[in-house]
């Protein structure tokens, strides 16, 4: 079973920190200073140049204009890394949100989609439960998207409206439960403070499952989004043996202002769905099961790995290709296994191959002071094209980067990391080196691994060696596995 | 830039090297991006003001303290401009998870605690900072900092064991 990180830093439960630090690029993912700052600085040194008794006035109406230009000025985010599908908006979609007052979520008078459909009063309690929930002022500013009886629950998605705030949230309730009975289970915004504009939401896929237990269904999937085309859930992944991400998609069916499908609760756990916008470029909705994954361990593992490897290592490797999707896809085969260690640092490493020919690795840093009683790990997954003379040529360079990495007091008062922030370059050598060189520093091969310490975090060249100083070839950091899967299935983030 | 060639040697630089660090803090402050954008440009125009007075060693902390107080007051300096306000204007917004990514539970915690608990938070805790550092920067005591922070993680430990509750118990629904 793959390890979840049990580390506590000082009280936090292991992973929020780094979770909030995804949150947050994600959230101000291309944000950029210029042109707006030196505008800015311009203004503030006009301002400072008048100065005197106007200041005071000027400072309000410059920051109300600096405000308008900010918003007019903020650029377009940019695409994914420039690996992506071409952004030249595509042809008219095939299949549309159903046209009308009924497939517009903003319009909350618009009928509701799924078993509920026409069953008033409970339409009615719900977008009561809406208002009691403070979502809305009143049942006239509710809606209910959609709503269903299905295995043993009861499952609907509704919109509200508060000024400018609109929320899409996610009820359940038993099978038939009635309004007052049915949990919120999560929600997400949209808005229209721009003032006048028509709200922006982002599409987003809402999981519902049975009641634990056997149950011969699957998972409900509700794609709730503005003006969406070609809503589709993709499940089966594979990697191309040119490193390229694939799945098998079919489409989700528009009902009224939503979307839904049906998955097993196999396909649930690495599924994912995407949409296409009004802009015409197709944007991932989410999706999965959500929550960690825990990978399988097959014997398989225990077979390419030398004797001795640490167990727990290897198996955080294996889970580490995509946590949040049981590790590795169905239908691989194990290639190698390993795990290094210098000083505190552990790391772990699982090569498999795809049913598709693309090479897949997993990689488990992993910090574990001496004595210590609590660890660290930061799990990531690599893609790489499948190497010209098969296994024995795999070349991989994993960044391994420790972002003001410690574990409280236990590694700081034994290891060093310069800067507060740590890149280590963990290689997996082709067979018959014997030593790396990453960024002009090198490091001995040890069972197809090696560790590199103190790397830059990007733009490295590695170069390795055999024992008599021949070079056996040169590469740069593997791409990451979401990186490949935004440039395989999106137009855009 | 044209600040770069205009006798602001070395202000260009930090720039490009702070704006999003800084950017990320503001925004898990203010929970709005835009917001968090703002802040930082006004604390980069502060410091650029002093520039040549702050010492090259404090110009880091110089610009995060700015970035934090405009992060705590922003709704202030907002209703300054008569931007229209109502109470859910601002609440959280549940951005989607991409796989692989955050639990959106965890942000929604993070912002439902108060303005200066959740910067607590945030500069001890995301951004690993001690405590005194986090106290000079907010401009509170050690015990402040200590029981804010406290505070703060027992918020964020409940919606954990909520969305292990919800995912592990009955229809567990989950917004991806």
């Amino acid at each position: 079973m793959n390890q979840r990180p049990m580390l506590t830093d000082d009280g936090l439960p292991a992973g929020v920190a780094e979770q909030l630090r995804a949150a947050a690029r994600a959230g101000t993912e291309g944000s950029a200073p210029y042109p707006r700052l030196a505008v800015a600085i311009r203004r503030d040194r006009r301002r400072r140049a008048l100065g005197g008794v106007a200041v005071g006035v000027a400072a309000v109406l410059a920051a109300t204009l600096v405000t308008s230009a900010v918003r007019a000025d903020r650029p377009a985010l940019p695409s994914h890394r420039g690996a992506g599908p071409t952004q030249t908006p595509r042809p008219a979609p095939s299949r549309t949100q159903e046209p009308g007052p009924d497939g517009d979520p903003y319009n909350l008078a618009g009928r509701t989609a799924g078993g509920l459909g026409r069953d008033a009063a409970w339409l009615r309690g719900m977008r009561q439960r809406v208002v009691e929930h403070g979502r809305a002022p009143d049942a006239a500013h509710a809606r209910v998207l959609w709503a269903t009886d299905q295995w043993g629950g009861r499952y609907a998605v509704t919109i509200a409206r508060n000024g400018a705030a609109w929320t899409v949230e996610d009820w359940v309730g038993e099978r038939g439960a009635a309004p007052s009975a049915m949990t919120y289970q999560g929600g997400r915004g949209a808005s229209a403070a721009g003032g006048g504009a028509r709200p922006v939401m982002r599409a987003a896929a809402s999981t519902f499952r049975p009641p634990v237990g056997p149950s011969p269904g699957g998972a409900l999937v509700v794609v709730v989004g503005d003006r969406l085309s070609d809503v589709e859930v993709g499940t089966d992944f594979d990697y191309t043996a040119d490193g390229r991400k694939t799945a098998a998609w079919r489409p989700l069916e528009p009902e009224a202002a939503v979307w839904t499908g049906l998955l097993s609760m196999t396909e649930l756990s690495a599924s994912t769905t995407r949409v296409r916008g009004a802009d015409g470029l197709r944007r991932s909705a989410g999706g999965g099961r959500g929550g960690l994954v825990d990978a399988g361990w097959s014997p398989g593992w225990a077979d390419v790995a030398p004797p001795g490897t640490d167990r727990r290592l290897l198996t955080c490797a294996i889970g580490a290709f995509d946590r949040y999707r049981g590790g590795f896809p169905r239908g691989v085969t194990p290639v190698l296994g390993g795990a290094a260690k210098v000083a505190f640092e552990h790391y772990g490493v699982a090569v498999a191959r795809a049913a598709g020919g693309g090479y897949l690795v997993g990689s488990c840093p992993t910090l574990r002071p001496e004595g210590g009683t609590r660890f660290a790990e930061a799990p990531q997954g690599f893609v790489l094209p499948a190497p010209a003379g098969g296994p024995d040529d795999l070349f991989a360079v994993l960044p391994s980067i420790w972002h003001e990495a410690r574990i409280g007091d236990e590694v700081a008062k034994g290891m060093v990391i310069p800067g507060r922030t740590h890149t280590a370059a963990v290689v997996v050598a082709p067979v018959g080196a014997t030593e790396v060189e990453v960024a002009g520093s090198s490091a001995p091969v040890h069972d197809r691994l090696a560790v590199v310490r103190d790397v830059p975090e990007e733009g490295v060249t590695a170069i390795a060696r055999d024992a008599a100083g021949r070079e056996l070839g040169r590469t740069g950091y593997a791409t990451s596995e979401r990186n490949v899967e935004l440039a395989s299935f999106y137009d855009a983030p | 830039m044209d600040v770069a060639n205009d006798g602001d040697d070395g202000f260009a630089a930090f720039v490009a090297a702070r704006w999003s660090p800084m950017v990320a803090t503001a925004y898990l402050v203010t929970a709005d991006r835009g917001v968090a954008e703002d802040c930082v440009q006004d604390a980069l125009v502060r410091l650029h003001r002093r520039w040549r007075w702050v010492r090259p060693d404090g110009r880091v902390a110089y610009a995060n303290r700015a970035v934090v107080n405009a992060a705590l007051s922003w709704r202030r300096r907002r209703r300054l401009l008569e931007v229209p306000l109502s109470p859910d204007d601002h609440s959280p917004v549940l951005a989607p998870a991409e796989p692989g990514g955050f639990d959106p539970r965890l942000l929604a915690a993070l912002w439902s605690l108060p303005p200066r608990a959740r910067a607590t938070v945030v500069l001890r805790f995301v951004e690993d900072r001690s405590e005194a550092e986090t106290a000079e920067i907010l401009g509170c005591s050690v015990g402040t900092v200590k029981s804010a922070a406290s505070r703060g993680l027992a918020r964020l430990r409940e919606a954990l064991e909520d969305g292990e509750t919800a995912a592990g118990g009955p229809r567990g629904g989950r917004t991806a």
